[in-house]
């Protein structure tokens, strides 16, 4: 599956015309004044999405009604340089893949990466439940508790 | 599935939680035969999962640009000290 990984990686990139501390503050902590909640949240408008701003902090949606719905772990974080977090809105974290954004300073602000990687896990972690769907529901069993096991 | 399972740390009710959540995401389809469940990859949802992603990185940071450059702090000049 590593090839597919090679394949399915995503990567952006784009300059925003603003400083590297100010480019960091507007992604993380400021996120609800651009983020397109809209379409692309688990509760929909009327949504505030909420960081705990360290590593194992929780980033997630809270809906008015008080329910909340996880979007991911922060794994790193190192403002405001760069953060990592997993990334697995809207789906639980049996699924999760990996959230990566740097702020770099360049000519005329900052560049901001974004890499959302962890597709060829979630592959194999397909592959593991269902590769061998005909040996039997024991097997397949068994190869996704090894798997699980591995992974903690 | 006593032999695969000894001694790990996952139930039988958590896979089966697993599963369902992996089959709610798309990723994985069910297929009954008897008293079995047969679970297989969905290859076309990580495709489509992906290509969602794809399109939607560009609008979010399209809209992340917008405001990081309208709030404050937005001049050429990055080092403003």
């Amino acid at each position: 599956m590593s090839q597919m990984t090679d394949e399915l990686a995503l990567h952006k990139s784009i300059v925003v015309a603003c400083p590297v501390e100010h480019a960091f503050r507007i992604f993380t902590e400021r996120m609800n004044d651009w983020w397109p909640y809209e379409d692309h949240s688990i509760f929909g408008g009327d949504t505030t999405i909420v960081w705990e701003p360290h590593v194992g902090g929780r980033v997630y949606e809270r809906a008015q009604n008080g329910e909340e719905g996880m979007w991911g772990t922060i794994v790193a974080w190192d403002p405001p340089n760069s953060f990592v977090m997993t990334w697995h809105p809207g789906r639980g974290e049996e699924t999760a893949q990996d959230l990566s954004v740097t702020f770099t300073k360049a000519p005329n602000g900052t560049r901001v990466d974004l890499a959302h990687t962890g597709w060829g896990r979630l592959g194999d972690r397909m592959a593991e439940i269902g590769g061998h769907y005909d040996e039997g529901w024991d097997l397949v069993l068994g190869r996704f508790v090894e798997a699980a096991a591995r992974e903690r | 599935m006593g032999d695969l399972a000894r001694g790990l740390p996952v139930s039988r009710p958590a896979v089966s939680q697993h599963l369902r959540v992996l089959k709610e995401a798309g990723l994985v389809r069910e297929r009954r035969a008897g008293t079995r469940n047969f679970y297989s990859v969905d290859a076309d949802g990580l495709a489509e999962l992906r290509a969602y992603f794809e399109g939607f990185w560009d609008e979010a940071l399209a809209a992340f640009k917008a405001a990081a450059e309208s709030e404050g702090g937005n001049e050429n000049e990055p080092d403003d000290g």
